[in-house]
């Protein structure tokens, strides 16, 4: 990512020079004259990957206590990763909301730029790390879109995304599911292959722009039917071939109330009457339990007033009227 | 209970031909004992599931025992006599040597060899599955392989790499320990996956053979600040497609025109 106001003199130097001559010239800054070198570093405008390359330097001259908060802070982050520390101690990061600066300057600067082959496992690990903090424990979802994209990057590259992949379905966020989707329209098979990994659907290797768009348009579709009704499984790459990254929860698509992506919990506590309803749901077969979520969300979704006095009827009449309603439906879309 | 050509199976006939203690009898206990119908098309490809079960858990000890130490995909290295190592991480066998060789490697060198815990898995079933079928069966049949995680499978075994909810937990079986609040910065903690070895313990690669406290207790460890959910057990398996294994290793064993 480029800074708006433009490169400062270190990142311009890195474009200009590629990684060992850059470092060269950075050495003989710093024996020409170390303050103006260090105060290169502590640029407002300094982006994440030239702070990776000068790492090894910045170490051997122990240049810490010249450093500002915000890039002596990135130092140890990366060299806690990078010396894959077993039990990662950040006591440096003093609170969540530096945390969450510092981490994001890294990923947001960081995360466009691919590392020398030689480099490529070290800065991967640490863009993986900050991107896993930021999502997991500062709760930023704003950072998805690039996350999203950086998983696609590095796949048609063949390398590692699991750990990626993992960190985008515990950020338990709706929204990402569809920023995965738009992979499902891609020339590109190995791009289509692996957003039909992430999504948990079928897959063909011919690239067909008609039957790709269809796969699209009917899984945004689905997603934009049940977005307020799903919970993120935790399954992951490590667990299986196949994660299915959420579930549908009918209980919530019936009752048309919100539940927690996260731990499928009601994001509001239940009235009297819909705990009622949702002993009357839990008592009917499993088929009956699908028909009823279904139409009651599709009516939820387009007629409140109608959905309204559905949800008055009788139990045995809803189940009755859902069925019609939906065969009506699929007559209609045949 | 058994069922072969649609009759209960009375283990009596065959619990003989095993040891007592051994693999092949408890599951047959188990399976009798279990009222969930467990359907078998004929004794003997009821004794090839117990076969490869049995093999499943001799080669969780071995590759236990064998110096195969636990690294994550970046870290992970491989004989390169045998292998190539993948830009993600995982394994390719090389052209110009036979799988049989290649997977017993990694049980003789195991010192060579360093993967994640998934990774370790599917070592352990093709190592059972060399250990079953003819030698040369198995390097015409298990060919162009790649050891990482539960990705790019042989087709023959792909099943492996999907979890199942089921009544009955036998010797053999894939299970796994979640971890859901583990520490996002080593993520190669997000849980353990795991062989049943049938007397209460499971062997996982990097934390060895145990009972599922010891799995839970060193998931629990590595969380994050303020969890307060525990790793667990799941209540899934995975399994391999024992039936369509066996009419492999029937066609194997025919005699070649």
């Amino acid at each position: 990512m480029r800074h708006p106001n433009g490169l400062c003199l270190l990142d311009r130097m890195r474009i200009r020079l590629g990684k060992n001559d850059f470092r060269q010239w950075f050495r003989e800054s710093l024996k020409q004259n170390a303050k103006t070198a260090t105060q290169a570093l502590n640029s407002r405008r300094l982006l994440f990957p030239s702070l990776f390359l000068l790492l090894p330097d910045i170490e051997e001259h122990n240049l810490y206590s010249h450093l500002n908060e915000q890039t002596a802070c990135a130092c140890r982050f990366c060299m806690s990763r990078i010396m894959k520390d077993s039990k990662p101690d950040l006591a440096f990061l003093t609170d969540r909301f530096q945390e969450r600066r510092i981490l994001r300057w890294v990923f947001t600067t960081g995360a466009d730029w691919d590392a020398p082959d030689e480099d490529t496992d070290a800065y991967d690990a640490v863009m993986d790390a900050a991107a896993s903090r930021l999502v997991t424990v500062c709760k930023d979802k704003t950072i998805l879109p690039a996350v999203v994209n950086l998983i696609f990057r590095r796949n048609r590259r063949n390398l590692l995304v699991h750990d990626l992949v993992w960190c985008l379905y515990k950020a338990c966020d709706p929204d990402s599911l569809g920023l995965v989707a738009a992979y499902l329209l891609s020339e590109d098979s190995t791009d289509r292959e692996l957003a039909c990994k992430i999504l948990h659907l079928p897959f063909d290797e011919r690239y067909d722009p008609a039957a790709a768009r269809r796969q699209y348009n009917d899984y945004m579709a689905w997603l934009n039917e049940n977005k307020d009704c799903i919970c993120f499984t935790g399954e992951s790459f490590q667990l299986t071939s196949n994660p299915r990254p959420v579930a549908v929860n009918l209980e919530a698509k019936y009752l048309g109330k919100k539940i927690s992506p996260e731990d499928g919990k009601w994001l509001e506590p239940l009235t009297p009457a819909e705990k009622e309803k949702l002993d009357l749901f839990r008592s009917v077969p499993d088929a009956d339990r699908e028909v009823l979520a279904a139409y009651s969300r599709y009516l939820y979704r387009r007629n409140r007033r109608s959905w309204n006095q559905w949800m008055q009827s009788r139990h045995e009449d809803q189940i009755r009227i859902a069925a019609a309603g939906l065969e009506a439906l699929h007559d209609h879309y045949k | 209970m058994i069922i072969i050509n649609n009759q209960t199976f009375d283990v009596g006939t065959i619990i003989g031909e095993y040891p007592a203690q051994s693999i092949e009898r408890q599951v047959l206990e188990i399976l009798s004992a279990d009222g969930g119908r467990h359907t078998y098309r004929s004794a003997d490809e009821l004794r090839f599931e117990l076969a490869l079960r049995r093999e499943i858990v001799n080669a969780s000890y071995a590759l236990y025992k064998s110096g195969f130490s636990f690294r994550v995909f970046r870290d992970s290295f491989c004989n390169p006599a045998y292998w190539n190592r993948m830009p993600d991480g995982g394994f390719s066998l090389r052209e110009d040597v036979r799988p049989g060789d290649a997977i017993r490697d990694i049980f003789v060198n195991g010192s060579l060899y360093a993967n994640e815990c998934a990774t370790a898995m599917i070592i352990v079933y093709y190592k059972a599955l060399l250990e079953v079928f003819p030698e040369d069966a198995f390097n015409g049949i298990f060919t162009k392989l790649i050891l990482m995680n539960w990705q790019r499978l042989h087709r023959e075994i792909r099943e492996v790499g999907n979890i199942q909810r089921t009544g009955v937990y036998l010797p053999g079986d894939r299970r796994y320990f979640d971890n859901p609040d583990v520490d996002p910065l080593t993520p190669e903690w997000q849980g353990e996956n795991v062989i049943d070895l049938g007397d209460g313990r499971y062997y996982g690669h990097g934390i060895g053979i145990h009972r599922a406290e010891v799995f839970i207790n060193a998931l629990n460890g590595r969380r994050r600040e303020g969890s307060v959910r525990s790793a667990y057990l799941m209540d899934t398996v995975g399994r391999p497609n024992f039936r369509r294994l066996f009419d492999l290793y029937v066609q194997s064993a025919a005699p070649q025109r």
